[in-house]
This record gives C-alpha cells, sequence and structure tokens, in this order.
C-alpha cells in the first residue's frame, strides 16, 4: 500500500473517532447496560413479587384477565404477561383510549399482580431499564429527531473510524498479540488495538446495524422519492417492511370456546418447547377481534408474535408468521436482532456486555491517545492549556458515566416516593452526577483524577447493595431465600464492579507513585507521521 | 509564513470536511435510489437494500475525500458523480414513467 494512503487514512481515524468520541463513549456504555435492560427494571422496581413457579400459567392467566375486566374493561387492546426467566413475574397492560368527556388521554397502562393475593401492586414510578437504555439513541433531552441524527452522525463516523482503522495497519493480525506494558504511549496504542481487533466483527456489526436501524430517519430522503412523502407514507413504508410472511390453517376449536385460556392451552400443546410469555387480546370487541401469543424468545410486544388467533368463517383459524416477506427486510431483521441481542441466553447476553465494555474501552483508549500525542512540550503555551481541558474533560467523562449510572441506581433508592416528577428526577440525577464528575476533574491536581473518581466509583458501587439492604426489604441472603435471582444477580453485579473498580484505583495509584522516567513519552516513536499534508 | 499555511491548510480540510459529510450524503441517497430501482423481491425491498447500502457508499466516499491529493480535486470528483449518479436517477425514473 502506498503510504499516502496509509497516511491519510490515519489522519481521519484520529480525527473521525475523536471528534464525536465522547458521544459514541456515551452511546456505547448506555447501549451496553441496555443490554440488562430487564434485570435492572426490575431492582428499580423492588415491590414487585417474583414469582418462582412457572408453570401455574392457567391459574395466573385467570386472575390476570379478572383484573383487566376490572381495570379496564373497555379497553380495546389487553396483555399478560406471564413469568418468564428474564421477567419473573406478572404484568398486566392495556390500552386506555383518549376520552372527552373525563379528559383522559389515550395512554398504556401497565400494573404488576401479586400472585400470593392476586391483587396489584403499587410500584414506585421509576424511569428504569427502559429509559436507560433508550438515552443511547434518543439522548433523552433533545428533541427526538435531533437526537437520532446526531446519534447515527456518530455513528457514522464511528464506522468510518473503524474502516479506517483497520486499513492502516500492516499487521493487524500480529499487533492483536502485541503487548508492551510500561511503555507509556507505546502500551496504550497496544491496548487499544487489543479492544478494537479482539471483538472486530461485534464492532462492525453494532456499528452497522446501529445505522441500519435509524436508517428510516437518516436516508428518509430515500423513501420520499421512491415512495411517497409526509409522515403518513412513511409509516406506510415502515409497516410493509415489517410484514411477515404468514402461514394460516384452520383448527379444531369450537369459536364459543375461544378465550384467553384455550388460547395458551393450544399453543402450549402446540409448541411444547417454546415457553409463552405474553398474550395479547387485541381489537377487542370489533370485528377483527384476536388473541396473540409471543413466546420466551421474543420477549416483548415490540417484535414479532409467533402465534395469532383469530374466528373466521366461522371456524378458528392460527396465523403463525415465520420471517419477513422481502430478502432484503429479511437481512435488515437479522442485524435488529443481532444489535438487540434479544435472543441472547444469560451468557451470550454476558458477552454482549463484555464485547460492549470493550467498544466503549476502544473510544475511551482513543480519545486517551489522542491527548498524548498532542501533549508535547512543543505546542504552544495556549494549546497545552486547551489540550489539557480536553484531557481534564475526558477523564470526567470516561468514569463520570460509571458514576452517572450508579447515581440513577441511588436515586431511585433515594428519592421519596411521592415527590412530583420522579421520573424526571432519576434522569436528572444521571446527568447531575456525569456533570459533577466533570466539574471535579476540571479542578483536582490531574495527577489525582483518575485515582480518586475510580476510588469513588467502586465506592458507590459497593453501597449499593447495602442502599438495596437499608432502603427495600431485598438483600442477598433474602434474595437467595426468596429465590429472586435477579435482584440477587443484580447485587453481586456491582459488588464485581465495585471489585473492579478497586483493583483499577490500586493499579492507578502504584502508577503515579511509580518514577517518572519509566512512563515518560520519548519511548513512543511513531513510525508514520500522524499529520496529514495537505497541499 | 507559517501562518499563512497553517491557514491555508485548515481552509483544505474544512473543505474536505464539509465535501465528505454533505457531499458524500448526497452521493448516498442518489446511489441508495438507483439501487432501489434494480430488481428487488418487491418496491419496498428495493428501497430497504438501497439504504442500507448507502451507508457502505458514504463511508467509502469519505475514504475517497481525504485520499484524494488535493481539497478541489475531491471536490471535483464528488461534484461530478453526484450529477452523474442523479443524471442516472432522472433517467430511469423518465424510462419507468414512459
Amino acid at each position: 500500500m502506498k503510504p499516502r494512503f496509509r497516511q491519510s487514512m490515519n489522519w481521519l481515524h484520529t480525527w473521525a473517532g475523536f471528534s464525536f468520541g465522547w458521544l459514541l463513549y456515551f452511546i456505547f456504555i448506555t447501549g451496553t447496560v441496555g443490554y440488562f435492560d430487564s434485570e435492572i427494571d426490575r431492582w428499580m422496581k423492588p415491590e414487585i413479587s417474583v414469582v418462582n413457579h412457572l408453570e401455574n400459567q392457567n391459574e395466573i392467566l385467570t386472575i390476570g384477565e379478572q383484573k383487566l375486566e376490572a381495570l379496564a374493561p373497555e379497553s380495546p387492546q389487553w396483555y399478560i404477561s406471564l413469568p418468564a426467566s428474564r421477567t419473573p413475574f406478572v404484568k398486566i397492560q392495556w390500552l386506555q383510549l383518549a376520552n372527552a368527556e373525563t379528559n383522559t388521554p389515550r395512554d398504556w397502562h401497565e400494573k404488576f399482580i401479586d400472585i400470593n393475593t392476586g391483587e396489584t401492586k403499587e410500584i414506585r414510578s421509576t424511569a428504569g431499564g427502559e429509559t436507560l437504555y433508550r438515552m443511547h439513541y434518543n439522548l433523552h433531552y433533545v428533541p427526538e429527531l435531533m437526537g437520532y441524527i446526531l446519534t447515527s452522525l456518530a455513528t457514522m463516523l464511528m464506522l468510518i473510524s473503524l474502516v479506517t482503522g483497520i486499513v492502516i495497519h500492516k499487521k493487524i493480525f500480529l499487533e492483536f498479540f502485541t503487548f508492551r506494558p510500561k511503555k507509556g504511549m507505546r502500551s496504550w496504542l497496544d491496548i487499544h488495538n487489543i479492544f478494537s481487533v479482539l471483538p472486530l466483527p461485534f464492532h462492525l456489526m453494532i456499528t452497522y446495524s446501529g445505522l441500519l436501524l435509524l436508517m428510516g430517519v437518516t436516508m428518509s430522503s430515500v423513501i420520499d422519492v421512491r415512495y411517497g412523502e409526509g409522515r403518513e407514507n412513511h409509516r406506510k413504508f415502515y409497516n410493509e417492511t415489517q410484514k411477515d410472511t404468514k402461514v394460516q390453517q384452520f383448527i379444531d376449536l369450537a369459536p364459543d370456546e375461544l378465550s384467553l385460556q384455550s388460547v395458551l392451552n393450544d399453543a402450549n400443546l402446540r409448541y411444547k418447547n417454546q415457553k409463552i410469555s405474553y398474550i395479547g387480546l387485541i381489537d377487542r370487541g370489533s370485528v377483527d377481534e384476536h388473541y396473540k401469543i409471543w413466546f420466551d424468545k421474543f420477549d416483548g410486544i415490540h417484535l414479532v408474535s409467533a402465534l395469532e388467533y383469530r374466528i373466521k368463517d366461522e371456524r378458528v383459524e392460527i396465523e403463525t408468521s415465520t420471517e419477513k416477506a422481502g430478502s432484503a427486510a429479511r437481512v435488515y431483521d437479522l442485524f435488529e436482532h443481532l444489535h438487540e441481542g434479544l435472543f441472547a441466553n444469560i451468557y451470550l447476553r454476558w458477552l454482549y456486555f463484555l464485547f460492549g465494555l470493550l467498544g466503549a474501552g476502544m473510544v475511551a483508549t482513543g480519545m486517551i491517545l489522542w491527548i498524548k500525542k498532542k501533549k508535547k512540550p512543543s505546542q504552544s503555551d495556549k494549546n497545552l492549556v486547551m489540550i489539557s481541558i480536553v484531557e481534564r474533560i475526558n477523564i470526567g467523562v470516561i468514569l463520570g458515566l460509571p458514576i452517572a449510572i450508579a447515581g440513577y441506581f441511588w436515586a431511585n433508592r433515594l428519592l421519596p416516593l411521592n415527590i412530583e416528577h420522579r421520573i424526571d428526577w432519576e434522569v436528572h440525577s444521571f446527568f447531575i452526577a456525569l456533570l459533577a464528575s466533570i466539574g471535579f476533574s476540571l479542578f483536582r491536581s490531574i495527577k489525582k483524577i483518575w485515582a480518586n473518581l475510580l476510588w469513588f466509583t467502586a465506592i458507590v458501587y459497593m453501597l449499593l447493595p447495602l442502599l438495596n439492604l437499608v432502603t427495600t426489604e431485598h438483600n442477598i441472603v433474602s434474595s437467595i431465600q426468596k429465590n429472586d435471582w435477579l435482584m440477587l444477580g443484580f447485587d453481586l453485579s456491582m459488588i464485581f464492579f465495585g471489585l473492579c473498580f478497586v483493583l483499577a484505583a490500586i493499579i492507578m495509584q502504584s502508577k503515579n507513585s511509580l518514577s517518572p522516567s519509566i512512563i515518560k513519552q520519548s519511548d513512543f516513536k511513531p513510525k508514520t507521521k500522524l499529520a496529514l499534508k495537505v497541499d | 509564513m507559517t501562518f499563512f499555511k497553517n491557514k491555508a491548510n485548515s481552509i483544505s480540510i474544512i473543505a474536505r470536511v464539509l465535501i465528505a459529510l454533505i457531499g458524500g450524503f448526497l452521493l448516498a441517497n442518489f446511489v441508495a435510489i438507483i439501487i432501489s430501482y434494480l430488481p428487488a423481491d418487491n418496491v419496498v425491498d428495493g428501497i430497504v437494500t438501497g439504504m442500507m447500502i448507502s451507508f457502505i457508499v458514504y463511508t467509502l466516499v469519505v475514504m475517497a475525500v481525504f485520499h484524494t491529493k488535493t481539497a478541489m480535486k475531491a471536490g471535483m470528483w464528488v461534484g461530478s458523480c453526484c450529477i452523474a449518479a442523479y443524471g442516472v436517477m432522472i433517467y430511469i425514473d423518465m424510462v419507468i414513467n414512459a
């Protein structure tokens, strides 16, 4: 390859990655946490009572149906979620239609049911796991469209950085196995390479699929030109892309026997290996009244339903969705599922999580490298001040996000249950914690920021199980007794993360006490010049 | 002298960034539209194909813009590709509607 090509691509790699680096880091961290959104949601709603015996589905369904009958007799859509591995509780949801007389808006409602008493439970109002994971593409405070465009732009730059990152390496395979510790800049570069190359297929997949998920917004002009302009047309287009190939068949069930119970029993008989997690009664009272079943693998109502029951020609017909109708839509579907990882079991889920963190680490080490390269004595004083500010903000962001997430959890337990806008304040706490850590980094002596913040992060994570013990009835011992594995898993994970931060803090402290000659920058001699000479 | 050089340098970089971001976006859109006319399972599927490929096109265009020797040259290339792609787009549209 021509050296000039590598040089120009190196420039592009550096700046494409740097320009949106902090946003990318934010996206990586909040998106990665999103792989455990259900688990986080369970922790943030400690009032939920979990169900351990998953086999008693009919009884649960009866209770759910009775509750819906009492709470939402006029609602056109009912959903009952049965206990499943990631959601071991009973939840009912319904659509409240807009009513001009009582001045109630169109809204979705949900209630959790305590199966022991058969009553609904009051759950604290919380932003939950969903808000946390949604942040990685809506950025919460900005208008929705703006959030989509900004994250897409950052993702596009990420893709460019990945591709250019691949082409600038002469020996990508060899460099992957190279780690030269205690060599200052060299070591950072090696770590950056390892974080990037080890999960490279994941990084490419997650970046590209991230772009695809928002392409209806970012490439909307293609839809305008080829399909039709306006919101209505775009919605129609989206619905058409989501169309499944469907197979219908009539079954031996008397139409007047069709009910939630009979649908559940029939589906259980037909798919013995699948666990039903969701049952919906949709378009109640209309001509098109039908039942929908979702299996555990497709947990959540925004995904493909597996089974539909409806009455047609005075017989009961079932409809199975197999796959998307078009081949491009199938590819899209594949990427979407890969991105969201909803099919992943607990082991794969942790792998997703780990790779997500490696992605965040890749961005973080990239930012650190940029700063280290710029921080030369030859720079003018003004530039050095600027670089020092960037360096401080960078540390504040890198450690600020874990702190912010902990702040989000702390707020969930500490905010009074009856304050107004509680949900908003949980999210505000997230960003206040992030800003506070950036603020702290700006004024603390630069040598001490890393260690100070790491110790602080370690403490806030380690104390979370204790906070859980003090503010709720849950703790590690009671979770084991109640077989509440999600609660236990969350508490243990927090201790584990806390220990990781302790380890990092100890390493950082011992590094700071080393003689500076070992980590001096002159050890690094770049083979290629990094600045692109532009004519 | 160095000041002048730096200034020319930064203007050229800003030009490249603009060409890459805006020109690349336009070209990616045009290519997506052209691809969507190719035979596919149905119209919607063709559009989805075009949109999915557009991101790869965008990446390649950005890389090309920063690889080209001068910003001027890069601008000319992206500009002429855009015009050509636009022409093809109009032509296909005419043929189909005729």
